[in-house]
């Protein structure tokens, strides 16, 4: 498999958004952003990106599972990775459909929202599978107590910031469904972060390896994406809308990442 | 591998093979882990020491980047192992 033209359209594209997105921010009236990079030019680009590396990563991290074998109890996890990547694949297909076919802003909720509930269910099912494979490889990836350790730090860490995160986005809602869906996505980026965060515990001793690359680009993509989800729930409970191209970019960078990741991974397992 | 091989030597030649794709730390702190495991005594090593030590490193291994490079990084263990000046007295 070619890493080169892959590499440059991972780093092109990366470079190309943060050239887009972040100067957007402080620059949002200028004629750049009145003119040229329009609103419907932003999505043109932001949308079918986000759905590109999506729909890489899901057949990357598909690939990667068949490549370790059906015998190998990390294929499965591997799977479960595809199978949540596919899922919001699906969503952000229904996004782009709204976006940039229908030309209307995405209703919330939409039929996307359950599939992006769903695959963040099926990615942190995922991220609570691989720990305990990999714990029992036999290579020297810590002690029980360790990984016990790292497993009540991140509940405890996550559940004490989520509970601060989410108290506003609950007290601040009307009680509907678009409500209980900006309660629903921070709480299950947290379900989903607190596995990553043992996941890159035992990763790290891979460090300086080329699994190291590619968990680690797993791992901060998903984290990029969970930063986007929470951001979200934040910015539409108090009506903030300045902060949209901070929140393109987060999930695009976070599907990139992802994508790059799986793809590194699946080119090591391949003999 | 007909005659034995030094402990270091198998060590050091499995590390070598391990390192780019699990790292310097990962590798070494595994390569030991297994060689006390088996009580890898230092000298030399016959090859049925040597077989179930790559064994146990290719089953962690294989976890990670699946059977086929697994087969492909023990090969090339076996072949650091039998060139020549690897071996041990």
């Amino acid at each position: 498999m070619n890493e080169r033209p892959i590499r440059a359209l991972v780093v092109g594209a990366s470079v190309a958004l943060a050239a887009i997105f972040l100067p957007k921010l402080f620059w949002e009236d200028s004629p750049l952003y009145t003119q040229l990079l329009t609103v419907k030019v932003c999505l043109w680009i932001s949308g079918p990106t986000k759905l590109l590396f999506l729909s890489l990563g899901t057949y990357f991290a598909f690939r990667s599972s068949r490549l370790l074998g059906a015998d190998n109890p990390a294929a499965h996890g591997w799977l479960l990775l595809s199978a949540g990547m596919f899922l919001w694949t699906a969503g952000q297909t229904v996004l782009v459909y709204y976006q940039l076919y229908l030309a209307v802003s995405t209703p919330f909720p939409s039929l996307a929202d359950p599939l992006f509930v769903t695959g963040t269910m099926v990615l942190a099912a995922a991220a609570f599978y691989l720990p305990s494979v990999y714990f029992r490889s036999g290579l020297a990836m810590g002690t029980r107590g360790e990984l016990l350790l790292s497993v009540l730090l991140s509940a405890a860490v996550l559940a004490a910031v989520g509970v601060v995160v989410l108290r506003p986005i609950v007290a601040a809602g009307d009680g509907g469904l678009g409500h209980v869906l900006n309660i629903t996505y921070p709480t299950l980026d947290f379900i989903l972060l607190a596995p990553c965060f043992v996941l890159t515990r035992l990763m790290l001793r891979l460090r300086g390896g080329r699994l190291w690359m590619a968990w680690a680009c797993l791992l901060l993509g998903l984290a990029f994406v969970s930063l986007g989800d929470i951001l979200y729930a934040y910015f539409s409970t108090l009506g903030v809308a300045a902060l949209d191209p901070l929140l393109d970019l987060t999930f695009a960078l976070g599907y990139i990442l992802m994508a790059w990741g799986a793809f590194v991974h699946c080119s090591l397992a391949r003999a | 591998m007909e005659s034995n091989v030094d402990r270091e030597t198998v060590f050091r030649v499995a590390e070598e093979a391990l390192v780019p794709l699990i790292g310097q730390s990962l590798a070494s702190a595994s390569i030991r882990l297994h060689g006390t495991k088996l009580d890898l005594a230092s000298g030399g090593l016959s090859q049925d020491q040597v077989a179930p030590f790559l064994s146990a490193l290719g089953k962690g291994l294989r976890l990670f980047v699946g059977s086929k490079r697994t087969e492909e990084v023990l090969d090339a263990i076996l072949n650091g192992l039998h060139k020549p000046g690897k071996q041990g007295p």
